[in-house]
């Protein structure tokens, strides 16, 4: 009892020698991540496991002396290896060897659960259970005997519920006394057909033999099974050590058991795990028949053809009024705040004009653009964790499935693209809420084609000019070429890059839940630090190195009255390359006015304008009416089309470098590129063809 | 296959019905990922939803609640109970 004593058990205490590694593992919607929340304190290093997409986090906590280090492994069904996700975690045991691993477990579905268990037990792991959601599994009417289960498994199980935070501490203090005490003699071992017992035996009897436990640290009855089962990643590992003779033996006693067994041994591995489930379930699980009416209910509603849809435009809808009424003003008090106290300090307040002009113009800038982010990105990331953890995602799905299919995507990625609209960043980030990585990068290849709010102050300004009463459907029609433009791209993609036509998945519907709001904002924050870590350095270098663009050039440093000044920024590096690629852009109408401005946007994409005003040496005010000298209705239009597709900005390039990695974001930027001048381009080639046909 | 005529695609179950699994005529891979969350020959399972040609929402005790691709539906084939 002694660990209750106090409260804040967490600490810094520096008697700490002893360090247990722990993993903690679990199948999708069990409550893990917010039991690791929960265990860490919302404490927890982000990043993304070597070489793929998917999420690591890691955290440490000090429980009196103890520095526990605990690990997230990825949601899995099984440690087939399979996916990336299982291939993730079952090296992480193999290879990292934890002292304890906690497997997360749904007490409202403890036979599905079970299947890794048992998988666990036999890659001979320390385990400790956490037999999550109990407070649900009572409602629906199950009752499970812990002690029971506990002593047929030779396993601690822990009854928790981690969203109330109960049994989070006593499974903490249960993990450290489990580490300290010598692994169980006694296991539980799955019983599999008497035949496939019998090629086992056989199996380690060859393997004992040869050693191969003392050489690869490999539990025999482990790899006995595994090789039964055709695993290639345990087959490879054999071969690389010189075990070939075990591998090719293996594969005759899978033929030879698929004659006796007439079916495929794998295939009848898993019927057998599935079988000791049965008899442990039906030993320790009582189920009392009670109908979940709420649930089913709420499901008919949500799921519903028509219904569904408008709870779902109105669910979209009050989301994007929340985020850009509450988070936008914020967003606006910020850059003003900025722009009038901290801008006047560092650009007049420093005697180095050079200097004073970098840090105000170049850093400021920069740092500017990804806080005005923070409020919106906040509110959105609020809401979508809430979308997340009430349940409601996996409907949606099931809602838009039918036709996303079509074009290569799950229903779930629906909710990224329409996020899209308000801004591109959040909607890269929450693709996170996706299941693969095909699917995650094909929905941030097309994310940049929603056009988002940044961009219609550009097409408010030119429709007004030059589109005079038809305003609203010159606007819907840009915004619809957006639209056609990324499912276009997703076919194009998913059947190129990614082969395949049409995802396949699996998606738990889970029980509606009362979200906890700590959990909420500890996702929403775990967004915003890696989009501030990790696309933040970039967006202030990127808005950096423009500044050194605009205030040099050919001739050397023209001063940083360039950035106000038009005639010096016509004779600085962006002007020179602008005109460099003039010709290029001549049939839509456009000198280096326009390129040099869209270059700039690319620091945000509301940029445009304010550089347009600058560079045609006009206030905003008066911008209207010097651009009716320079743009016609044909040339305005390319440029609207031109500024939905081309490079998204800055801020979103560097949001996909950091989630998908660098090439990927490079190839995204000159696809990006290459549609929008193309599709600008036939659009003036199409309008002559129509103009000169009359 | 004796049953063959009685058996058809879970993508095309009616909504509501219990079926039985028969088998799963899907690759190696795709067999084994439904076969480990516990979608086995003989497993008995309730069609709650079916949005065809969409996903499917089956459920049964032991698998829970879940939502297949209409891809994956297709692959499995049922009997009504």
């Amino acid at each position: 009892m002694r660990f209750h004593k106090k409260r804040n058990n967490y600490v810094e205490i520096d008697l700490e020698k002893k360090i247990v590694k722990v993993a903690i593992i679990g199948n999708p919607n069990v409550g893990k991540s917010v039991l690791f929340n929960k265990i860490t304190r919302g404490k927890a290093w982000v990043g993304n496991w070597p070489g793929v997409t998917v999420e690591k986090k890691v955290g440490k906590i000090k429980f009196n002396n103890v520095v526990i280090e605990i690990t997230d492994l990825p949601g899995v069904y099984s440690l087939t290896a399979n996916s990336i996700d299982e291939l993730i975690a079952r090296r992480f045991i193999l290879e990292e060897k934890p002292d304890i691993v906690i497997q997360v477990v749904n007490a409202t579905n403890l036979e599905r659960n079970m299947y890794l268990t048992l998988q666990l037990l036999e890659m001979d792991t320390k385990l400790i259970i956490a037999l999550n959601m109990m407070d649900l599994a009572e409602k629906e009417g199950i009752k499970i005997n812990v002690e029971g289960l506990e002593k047929e498994l030779h396993t601690p199980i822990i009854p928790t519920i981690a969203i109330k935070n109960v049994g989070v501490r006593e499974l903490i203090r249960r993990t450290i006394e489990y580490s300290e005490e010598s692994t169980p003699s006694m296991k539980f071992k799955v019983r599999y057909d008497p035949e496939i017992e019998k090629a086992i035996e056989m199996i380690i009897e060859e393997l004992s033999k040869l050693g191969v436990e003392r050489k690869l640290g490999l539990n025999y009855r482990w790899v006995a099974v595994r090789l039964l089962e055709d695993d290639h990643e345990v087959t490879r590992i054999l071969k690389e050590n010189g075990f070939e003779n075990i591998v090719e033996k293996a594969l005759e006693v899978r033929r030879e058991l698929k004659e006796k067994l007439k079916t495929d041994v794998e295939f009848m591995i898993i019927e057998n795990r599935y079988q000791n489930i049965l008899e442990l379930s039906q030993k320790y699980v009582e189920r009392s028949i009670r109908r979940e009416k709420l649930t089913n209910l709420i499901d008919r509603i949500l799921t519903h053809p028509l219904i569904g849809f408008t709870v779902f435009i109105v669910v979209v809808y009050s989301m994007f009024l929340l985020s850009f009424n509450v988070g936008a003003p914020i967003s606006e008090l910020v850059s003003e705040a900025l722009s009038t106290y901290l801008y006047p300090v560092l650009r007049y307040g420093i005697q180095n004009e050079f200097f004073s002009s970098l840090l105000a113009d170049g850093v400021l800038k920069g740092v500017g653009i990804i806080l005005t982010f923070i409020p919106i990105l906040f509110f959105l990331f609020l809401e979508i964790s809430f979308l997340e953890d009430v349940g409601y995602l996996p409907r949606v799905a099931f809602l838009f499935d039918r036709y996303t299919s079509k074009f290569g995507l799950s229903g779930r990625a629906v909710l990224p693209l329409l996020v899209g609209f308000g801004c591109n960043v959040p909607a890269i980030l929450s693709t996170r809420v996706l299941g693969s990585d095909k699917e995650r990068k094909l929905s941030i290849a097309i994310i940049p084609f929603m056009s988002c709010g940044a961009r219609l102050p550009i097409y408010i300004l030119f429709t007004s000019i030059f589109f005079k009463g038809i305003e609203i459907p010159i606007i819907l029609s840009i915004y619809l070429v957006g639209v056609t433009v990324a499912l276009m791209t997703a076919i194009l993609f998913s059947k190129t890059i990614f082969h395949e036509t049409q995802p396949s998945y699996i998606i738990e519907m889970p029980p509606y839940l009362l979200p906890s709001i700590q959990n909420m904002l500890s996702k929403s924050w775990t967004y915003i630090k890696s989009f501030l870590i990790r696309a933040g350095s970039i967006i202030v270098g990127i808005s950096v190195l423009i500044w050194v663009l605009s205030i040099t050039g050919p001739e050397g440093y023209l001063g940083i009255e360039s950035l106000t000044d038009p005639e010096k920024i016509s004779n600085s590096w962006l002007a020179t390359f602008s005109k460099t690629l003039e010709p290029l852009f001549k049939h839509f109408g456009w000198d280096w006015r326009v390129i040099a401005s869209l270059m700039l946007g690319f620091i945000a994409k509301e940029v445009i304008i304010s550089s347009m005003a600058v560079i045609y040496s006009v206030g905003e005010e008066n911008l209207m009416i010097e651009l009716s000298n320079y743009f016609n209705p044909l040339s305005a239009y390319s440029l609207m089309i031109f500024t939905l597709l081309y490079t998204p900005c800055m801020a979103t390039v560097a949001t996909i470098r950091s989630e998908v990695g660098l090439k990927y974001a490079f190839m995204i930027i000159v696809y990006e590129l290459m549609i929008a001048y193309l599709t600008a381009s036939s659009l003036i080639v199409l309008a002559g063809v129509i103009h000169h046909g009359f | 296959m004796t049953s063959k005529h009685h058996s058809f695609p879970l993508s095309n179950v009616k909504e509501g019905s219990r079926v039985r699994v028969v088998e799963i005529t899907g690759g190696r891979g795709l067999t084994r990922r439904l076969m480990e969350i516990g979608i086995l020959p003989g497993t008995e399972i309730e069609v709650v939803k079916n949005n065809f040609p969409g996903p499917v929402i089956i459920k049964n005790e032991t698998i829970g609640s879940i939502c297949i691709g209409y891809g994956m539906a297709s692959k499995i084939i049922v009997e009504v109970v």
